[in-house]
């Protein structure tokens, strides 16, 4: 990948990782008005993602573009950089159970939690090649966990039919796409494209929330 | 099989309840119309009308001989925000 379109990816990280941390804080604001066990766990996952995001982004800048190390290097480095991927990826399937349970707990349904046990044996039965900066494994597992908060999203749609319910419901189903492209970077000759449309739906899904966030600032009570 | 759930409301939601009744009636309102607006007993609504005057969200006045409660502006900052925290969960699912 050329620089310059590193540099554009990059800098979509680090607008998903910045509404990340804005979502999280308005959760954080929302937990702490109303005690909601639901906003403080919606708190922690989006807090640990954007975290998750931005150690990749770091991770990225120094590794790739800094130093450049690549896949073909023999560098000593990419131990630090697979240990890298793993914290980013654990980061995100943390934050990804979490949007899970809350809707759980909402849905207060039965039999859902075998879904965990369902992404971990797909992960383990997906075959493991470690990419640069991405694995597959994980990645596949983050599509399981986002699959899953994405059609409690819809349902929350279907039962709420609101434009904020809408955002929310396309903000995850972006994110669960960007998944699939970064899970499509195992094929060699995608790599690029898939990268770049990863992030770019990633962005999309959180500039999706970004929009219902505002939406949801502006609202206004009738003055006594 | 069917369940029946019982639902609690926090005490964050019982208060915006009430200061939401009371700004339904113009900011001020007698104990009975706040008590038919937010579905509570006399009882429970005086005890969170206390609570409520305690945190300065709202302060009793006389009009005659009936007791009034309005809505003072602190209390209507915290409807404000409640209403938007509300908007935000429900847009994820989440009932506050």
């Amino acid at each position: 990948m050329s620089l310059d379109w590193r540099l554009v990816t990059l800098l979509m990280e680090l607008v998903s990782s910045l509404i990340s941390f804005i979502v999280g804080y308005y959760a954080l604001k929302g937990y702490r008005a109303s005690g909601s066990r639901g906003l403080f766990l919606l708190y922690t996952g989006f807090m640990v993602l954007g975290m998750g995001i931005f150690l990749r982004l770091i991770a990225v800048t120094y590794f790739a573009v800094i130093l450049g190390v690549h896949e073909a290097s023999q560098s000593q480095l990419l131990g630090l950089v697979n240990l890298t991927v793993w914290i980013y990826s654990l980061t995100q399937l943390t934050a990804y159970t979490l949007f899970a349970v809350t809707y759980i707990l909402q849905a207060r349904s039965i039999g859902k939690q075998n879904i965990a046990a369902v992404a971990v044996s797909a992960a383990v039965t997906f075959p493991f090649s470690a990419r640069l900066f991405f694995n597959p494994s994980l990645e596949l597992v983050a599509v399981t966990f986002l699959g899953v908060v994405t059609v409690y999203s819809f349902m929350n749609l279907l039962l709420k039919r609101g434009s904020d319910a809408a955002l929310v419901f396309s903000g995850f189903g972006f994110m669960m796409l960007s998944h699939v492209f970064f899970l499509l970077e195992v094929f060699r000759n995608l790599s690029t494209l898939s990268l770049f449309l990863g992030q770019l739906t990633q962005l999309a899904g959180f500039v999706c929330l970004l929009i219902m966030l505002a939406r949801v600032s502006k609202t206004d009570v009738p003055r006594a | 099989m069917s369940q029946e759930h019982k639902e609690y409301r926090s005490k964050a939601r019982i208060y915006a309840d009430i200061l939401n009744s009371i700004l339904k009636h113009g900011g001020k309102s007698g104990p009975t119309r706040i008590l038919y607006g937010a579905n509570l007993s006399y009882d429970r609504l005086m005890k969170h009308l206390n609570q409520l005057i305690e945190l300065g969200l709202v302060q009793e006045e006389k009009e005659g001989d009936e007791v009034v409660y309005k809505l003072t502006d602190k209390g209507r900052t915290f409807v404000l925000e409640f209403v938007k925290v509300e908007k935000f969960a429900e847009a994820f699912g989440i009932t506050i």
